[in-house]
């Protein structure tokens, strides 16, 4: 387990105006993550919730028990691309990079993400991941998700059978 | 007593082996040399956590066989479980429930139940949890002790107040009440039992005012007792008759009264002001209360002890149990991160709490209860794996059924299936085209509503389409005199039988939510305020004759209708809506608020009938509050003009009305060659879709949105040619 800190500042502004507000996010294994109040609750329905509720940010942290070090780090270099573009494309772009890349990392950023209740981050790479699949073959999305084909050949047919529209 | 020789081995034990030999028969013991009764082994196993013991049934059969034993079950400690909020700065959190577990009161976690997420506990009673998402309108019964949980089918209706019921001293099975409405001195209720695994409606009278009633209930036995103002405690008997009795409590309810069964005897117990009072009913002498205890002590009482004279009280944000005899206090509820909790001014609320034997119900229950959806990517949870499923095309969905066994059990899910987008599909025209026959569009590929070539049809060129419902094609060939039914969704269809007699004017009846049967209406006569007509059910799968009688003059009713859940609503001059029961054949006149518009349109949204109308200069709609004899309300009143601009295309031309959003405050319209919706609560228009080909224009007649459900998938599959 790592002791240190890692201090990522999420936003550019932060240098300007010296008394924006951050608070701490804490990842399983214990490593803290500073962040710009604004940009998280901009992203984060549950943090958004959580400061209302405290009533301030002074000193909060907040542990994230379900996410790692690694998945937080890169939910908040994907917000933070989120957070400078006004449109969707830049993000959409880099969770495509992500998802052909390193697969597991970003269901486990989508699992963070849903965590968080980030809604339209979790939105908009839900509907990456499922424009992947939407050209894919069965054959295809077997290989892609590593699953294994349970079925006999008389259910496959019965299937095939059941559902013709959707195969031609 | 039972003696069995059982094979257990460990060395402390044998110490106790002395005792037991007076008593008892000796038996085989842990090792060959030593023996020990099984009241010994019963006594050194019931000390044990639930989870070991139950652990080690697999050490040999004569331990699970020992272990599965009721009289060692009774025997065990009670398991106590708790519902509790924490609270910082009075905004309250989600409900989290604690459980005895490895001997202490702990917090569970609920990881284990996949919609843990997104929803919410409502209720809990007896160590079961019942929970509710509101998103999806299902509820769920989870054990938090076996780590199972079931989904309940759907219920009938939407509940104000849902309580669970289960008592595993009494019965293994359970129920959950859910208070749909209330009347003058009872109230309407669906109960759904384990036994049979459906919901029910009911209605109870207990003889009191609604407002009377608290919500503090507790079930014991069969019974459910509701705390009532000023001084009662209803008895809802959730036998079949759904009984009430009162029984009158010793005094006024005072806050924070509690209910419980306890020696066998209901009791009542308050506190108001540091005096905790508690009475013991006693029904052998004519229903009196007897005084068993009054004792200085601080805290809102939750629950009693089932066996002892002991009271669980909640104190500041700690749940302790006072001994009534004893006059002793002890802490119950262990917090976890105890001080970093009080370092963010957390504090614990109890909820309830209640003490429960374990009994072999909890862990063997129906067998449904281990419902589990397991896909295969490793740390993909069900509820982000739906979320991206939802997000795909329907052909591509229905195609991945065949990936693997969890994906298919996934999509053929009727809770998945509710969750996707609706479709929407449209009748048109194209004016110019030379034939001016009628054309169809759905939502389609990449979820835009395209044109749907029927090609698969082989009928598509001699007949034509005479009417839409949900995604259902009606179509009519004069050549063979035939009535098709077509499905372009799922590229299916079928030829009903002949008709006797010729149609004047036929209508498709289908709603997916409903049922995956359709009904096809055939008009065949006339006659002053009714008509002859023939209708064909997918069920019976043949024609019967019928005569209906409407309560208006036939040439009032006008060529606008819709169909929802076994009603057709035909709209009549001058403010009427004629609702025919397909079912009764019986007709009932819905008076409409004002004289009826050039346009309208009926339209069932959020579960009301909504009646929408334009005379061109002003949009209505307006709501039914209650099908029964209830008010129309305005809901919105809107220029037409102001939606005109608002349209981003310019048309001078008049917008047609076609439709109300099933879910959302959302109208569609039609204007020549686009179909323009335009959000009632934002105000915003947008153009849905575009058909224009060419130099042609296009006119919408009409337009449905609705689920794609497993009825849709089904109701020409059993007819397939």
């Amino acid at each position: 387990m790592s002791t240190e800190s890692k201090e990522i500042l999420v936003g550019e502004s932060s240098q300007a105006k010296p008394e924006k507000k951050t608070i701490v996010l804490m990842a399983s294994d214990g490593d803290e993550f500073v962040v710009d109040v604004d940009d998280i609750t901009n992203q984060s329905e549950m943090i958004r919730n959580l400061i209302s509720d405290m009533g301030g940010t002074d000193g909060l942290q907040v542990p994230l028990l379900n996410v790692t070090a690694p998945v937080l780090a890169k939910l908040l270099e994907l917000f933070n691309v989120s957070n400078k573009n006004d449109d969707d494309e830049e993000v959409t772009q880099k969770v495509k990079e992500l998802m052909e890349a390193e697969l597991n990392m970003m269901i486990d950023v989508l699992g963070a993400a849903n965590y968080i209740e980030a809604t339209s981050f979790f939105d908009l790479s839900c509907k990456v991941l499922a424009d992947k699949f939407k050209g894919m073959s069965v054959e295809e999305v077997r290989e892609f998700l590593n699953i294994e084909c349970d079925f006999t050949e008389e259910e496959l047919q019965q299937i095939h059978a059941e559902n013709a529209w959707a195969f031609d | 007593m039972r003696l069995n020789p059982i094979g257990i081995a460990s060395s402390p034990m044998n110490k106790l082996d002395g005792d037991r030999e007076k008593s008892g028969g000796a038996i085989g013991l842990f090792s060959s040399e030593a023996t020990m009764s099984d009241d010994v082994c019963f006594e050194i196993l019931s000390r044990l956590p639930v989870e070991a013991l139950f652990r080690f049934s697999c050490v040999s059969r004569e331990w699970h066989r020992l272990i599965s034993d009721d009289y060692l079950r009774w025997r065990l400690p009670l398991l106590a479980s708790a519902v509790f909020y924490r609270c910082g700065d009075g905004a309250s959190e989600k409900p989290r429930f604690a459980c005895t577990s490895r001997g202490s009161l702990r917090e569970c976690s609920l990881e284990f139940f996949p919609f843990h997420r997104s929803s919410a506990i409502v209720d809990c009673c007896h160590g079961l949890l019942l929970s509710y998402s509101s998103f999806h309108s299902m509820f769920y019964v989870v054990s938090p002790i076996t780590m199972r949980w079931v989904e309940l089918p759907r219920p009938p209706k939407r509940a104000q107040l849902s309580v669970l019921a289960f008592d595993p001293r009494h019965s293994s099975e359970y129920k959950v009440v859910a208070f749909t409405g209330w009347l003058p001195r009872g109230a309407e209720l669906m109960v759904f039992a384990s036994e049979t695994g459906r919901w029910a409606e009911r209605s109870v009278q207990w003889g009191l005012h609604p407002d009377a009633m608290t919500t503090t209930l507790r079930y014991f036995a069969g019974t459910l007792y509701i705390l009532a103002h000023p001084n009662y405690a209803v008895a809802v008997d959730l036998g079949d008759d759904s009984a009430c009795r009162l029984i009158e409590l010793p005094e006024a309810m005072k806050h924070g009264a509690r209910l419980d069964m306890s020696a066998g005897g209901l009791q009542y117990a308050c506190n108001d002001g540091g005096r905790l009072r508690v009475w013991m009913h006693n029904e052998s002498s004519d229903g009196g209360w007897v005084l068993k205890h009054s004792v200085n002590v601080n805290g809102a009482v939750v629950a009693l002890h089932p066996e002892r004279e002991v009271a669980y009280l909640r104190a500041a944000w700690k749940l302790v149990s006072y001994d009534l005899k004893k006059n002793k206090v002890e802490e119950v509820l262990e917090m976890e991160e105890e001080e970093e909790e009080e370092e963010r001014k957390m504090a614990c609320y109890v909820h309830s709490a209640s003490s429960v034997p374990f009994m072999p119900y909890i862990c063997s229950s129906p067998s449904s209860l281990s419902l589990s959806l397991s896909v295969q990517p490793p740390t993909m949870c069900d509820d982000v794996f739906m979320e991206i499923l939802a997000r795909l095309p329907l052909k591509p969905l229905f195609r991945f059924k065949c990936v693997s066994r969890a994906w298919s059990r996934l999509i053929s899910d009727d809770y998945f299936l509710r969750r996707l987008p609706l479709l929407t599909s449209a009748v048109f025209y194209h004016c110019n085209a030379d034939a001016k026959k009628a054309r169809f569009a759905c939502t389609s590929g990449d979820g835009d509503l395209q044109e749907c070539g029927l090609e698969f049809f082989p009928f598509h060129r001699d007949s034509d389409i005479v009417d839409c419902c949900s995604g259902l094609l009606l179509s009519y060939s004069r050549l063979r005199a035939t009535f098709y039914v077509v499905s372009p969704i799922t590229k299916r269809w079928v030829a009903l039988p002949q008709t006797l007699k010729s149609t004047h004017l036929a209508v498709l009846a289908f709603d997916p939510c409903h049922s995956s049967e359709y009904r096809v209406i055939s008009f065949t006569g006339w006659i002053a305020q009714g008509s002859e007509l023939e209708v064909f059910s997918s069920a019976t799968g043949d024609w019967a004759q019928h005569s209906l009688h409407w309560g208006v003059d036939s040439d009032t009713m006008t060529a606008t209708l819709r169909y929802f859940a076994g009603i057709l609503y035909v709209v009549a001059f001058p403010n009427y809506i004629v609702a025919i029961d397909l079912d009764s054949m019986r007709c009932r006149r819905i008076e409409l608020p004002e004289p009826i518009k050039p346009e309208g349109s009926i339209d069932k949204s959020g579960g009301f009938l909504h009646y929408t109308c334009s005379d061109g200069g002003r949009l209505k709609v307006w709501m039914l509050e209650d099908a029964d004899g209830g008010e129309w309300v305005l809901k919105h009143s809107i220029e037409v003009a102001t939606i005109l601009r608002q349209v981003p295309v310019k048309t001078r031309q008049q917008l047609q009305l076609l439709a109300l959003h099933p879910e959302r405050e959302v109208v569609y319209l039609g204007a020549p060659g686009r179909l323009v919706s335009y959000d009632l609560e934002k105000k915003e228009a947008e153009v849905v879709c575009e058909f224009r080909k060419e130099k042609e224009v296009v006119y919408v007649v009409q337009i449905w949105l609705f689920p794609f459900s497993g009825h849709m998938s089904h109701c020409l599959a059993h007819r397939r040619q």
